[in-house]
């Protein structure tokens, strides 16, 4: 097993770069993580201020609806000192102040903004304030629009009315996070492994398919069968290394949210994608020992590829034309192995056929282009 | 051990070994000498089997040569011309990987590669890649890697090419070393000095053919200049150049620099004749020098060119 422990002793010297890319990885996917967590927005109970130039049934009636959950203090407008309401909402002493204006009656007849307010805009508390005078606005307006006549009271009534939501059973919310997450990793991690195994691999075998290094190897009794089986070995074992530290790494960095997530099709999906790499790399392999042209073409056709099947944006944003294109691509059939977190093995089976075709394909090509190469020389 | 029977190789239109024969016998340090472009490394790769050639016959240890036949493969070494190691690898590495394609077990492995270091003298070096080494150093990394599997017949490829006169000399010692103990080897070179002093025969090659084979001493005898000398006179006469034409073994004389410089057809009493020649005639000489033929005039005369064109 000279050639088989050659390579991966080459893998081995490429142990920082590898940790580098390993650790760019994760860092993303960590970062994503926790991009991804839900976010919990429970509502406070406001201290705000009110000056009230207006006195009419709807500001009178915008107070009691603020103070149904807030603490609306009404203030005397002849010592109203806005600076001083403003250093009291930057002290946090309240959360904001509302003026409303001698004219809000006719104002709100005509739809104009009714009221003014202040608050800090940087918190949730403001968009709190405004979601409230907007409410009680848009349901007094709606009655008024209705009926011609102005009912506050039964406005504040109808808004502190409550509704009883049920979720539909087939819908579980973080089963959908889960898989939406995982989607978007295993997406990502397909794009890795391709950018990682061609570059990698490539540059690894490249020396190992120098002429001056390969006319020793035919020299010597390894016959080139059990070079080539060697070859394939070594690079299905760093191949399927990659594919674990993918899927285990997820399954550790989410560990407890997997529920509803195919991960069988999806380790299935990167177990193809890395063979189907493996083929592309064959088949640059076969045209050239160039590193830099590999390190080229593994960039050129990762992005491209990542980026017209969907991996990197959603396909749904892009032009008819390229989701037409991205059909024609491994990697979009690659995403639709896991295409839904409830998708079924015989679903996945024709995604899963066409990368495997796909592979074959370019195995077949590096064979044609190495058996030519061959010929020539 | 080898034999190259009227070997043809094309390579379309362009005849790159033309009727080629060799022989090498065991133990033996064969010389192929010859200008860029005259066939060396082609033979040399029909002979290892990396290419396939036309007509005529080529045999190893006694077999035929196929691809195929691991026996024969597993006794022959290649130094190539071009470097051919691992950059990512260290020195020993390298010599390992390639031991390890003749040798599986690892005992034995560890034992002859340690031997190839000690060989090349790169124990100091051994945890070295090949982009810390020097040019010569790396020279010897890749002949260690060819030997060190202890191969009875070696393929040398111009090793000596880029290498500082220390290297050189080290690794001419290597080989003389190499052949004490046994092994053949098949030497192509640009150098004829170092052929000279390594090489127990010669094939000289142009244009893909064998235009002289044999020692060096065989060789010189198959041309016709033995010993050439030049000399100068404080006088000048003008039927000089006829009179020394008239001298005992004289094939021709020319000028040089003022001087006169005979071709002698043997090296025996040229000199002598020369001197007697010069007190009858009571001539005064301003220089005199002699110089027997080297491999470099045999290359001149039977191929019109000079080795390194």
């Amino acid at each position: 097993m000279t050639v088989f422990k050659g390579i991966l002793l080459h893998f081995w010297k490429y142990k920082i770069l590898i940790l580098i890319l390993l650790a760019a990885f994760f860092g993303f996917a960590i970062m994503f993580s926790q991009g991804n967590s839900s976010d919990n927005y429970n509502s406070e109970s406001l201290r705000l201020k009110v000056i009230d130039h207006s006195q009419s049934d709807i500001s009178r009636g915008l107070i009691e609806y603020l103070n149904v959950n807030n603490e609306a203090e009404i203030i005397n407008e002849e010592k109203t000192d806005i600076e001083a309401l403003e250093e009291e909402i930057f002290l946090s002493a309240i959360d904001g102040f509302i003026i409303i204006p001698p004219d809000a009656q006719p104002r709100f007849m005509d739809g104009d903004p009714v009221v003014e307010t202040t608050s800090d805009r940087r918190t949730s508390k403001h968009l709190q304030l405004q979601t409230a005078i907007q409410q009680y606005f848009m349901f007094l307006k709606a009655d008024f629009d209705t009926t011609g006549t102005l009912h506050p009271n039964e406005t504040i009534e109808l808004l502190s009315e409550s509704i009883d939501v049920k979720i539909h059973e087939s819908v579980d919310v973080e089963a959908q996070s889960n898989f939406d997450y995982m989607k978007n990793y295993t997406n990502f991690a397909g794009y890795w492994i391709m950018l990682f195994l061609l570059i990698i691999v490539g540059n690894v075998m490249s020396e190992f398919n120098s002429p001056e290094l390969k006319q020793r190897i035919n020299v010597s009794p390894m016959k080139t069968g059990t070079f080539m089986y060697q070859m394939i070995i070594s690079q299905i074992v760093v191949g399927l290394v990659v594919v674990a530290f993918m899927f285990f790494g997820a399954v550790a960095l989410r560990s407890g949210e997997l529920s509803g997530v195919p991960l069988g099709k999806m380790l299935a999906a990167l177990i193809l994608i890395t063979a189907f790499t493996l083929s592309i790399h064959y088949v640059i392999g076969a045209l050239t020992t160039n590193k830099f042209i590999i390190n080229g073409l593994a960039n050129f056709i990762a992005i491209g590829m990542a980026f017209l099947s969907g991996v990197m944006m959603p396909l749904e944003v892009m032009g008819e034309t390229a989701q037409n294109i991205a059909q024609y691509l491994p990697l979009y059939h690659f995403t639709q192995i896991y295409a839904e977190a409830d998708i079924t093995w015989s679903e996945s089976a024709f995604p899963m056929l066409v990368v495997a075709l796909y592979t074959i394909a370019f195995l077949i090509i590096g064979m044609i282009v190495e058996n030519k190469r061959k010929i020539s020389s | 051990m080898i034999m190259m029977d009227g070997v043809v190789k094309r390579y379309n239109d362009l005849i790159a070994l033309d009727h080629f024969s060799f022989t090498a016998r065991d133990g033996e340090i064969v010389g192929l000498l010859g200008p860029n472009g005259c066939g060396k490394t082609t033979a040399i790769n029909c002979m290892l089997s990396l290419l396939t050639f036309d007509s005529g016959e080529i045999e190893i240890f006694g077999e035929k040569v196929d691809s195929n036949n691991n026996t024969v493969k597993r006794r022959i070494g290649i130094v190539p011309q071009e470097l051919a190691i691992f950059d990512k690898l260290n020195v020993y590495e390298n010599i390992d990987f390639y031991c390890g394609l003749y040798v599986s077990d690892n005992k034995e492995r560890k034992k002859l590669v340690e031997e190839a270091i000690d060989f090349v003298d790169l124990e100091k070096y051994r945890k070295f890649t090949p982009g810390k080494l020097s040019g010569g150093l790396k020279r010897r990394l890749n002949i260690a890697c060819g030997i060190a599997h202890k191969p009875e017949l070696l393929f040398m490829d111009e090793p000596t090419v880029a290498v500082d006169a220390q290297s050189r000399h080290f690794i001419l010692e290597g080989i003389k070393k190499m052949k004490a103990k046994g092994t053949t080897v098949i030497y192509t070179t640009h150098y004829l000095e170092e052929a000279e002093q390594l090489c127990d025969r010669m094939v000289i090659m142009d244009q893909g053919r064998s235009i002289a084979q044999g020692t060096v001493s065989q060789l010189q005898k198959s041309i016709s200049t033995q010993e050439r000398v030049e000399v100068g006179f404080l006088t000048e006469d003008q039927d000089m150049k006829k009179r020394l034409e008239e001298l005992p073994h004289v094939v021709k004389v020319s000028s040089k620099n003022g001087n006169y410089l005979i071709h002698f057809e043997t090296q025996e009493n040229n000199l002598p004749n020369l001197i007697k020649f010069i007190e009858s005639n009571d001539l005064t000489y301003t220089e005199l020098t002699s110089e027997r033929s080297t491999l470099s005039d045999i290359f001149l005369e039977l191929t019109g060119k000079e080795l390194r064109d």
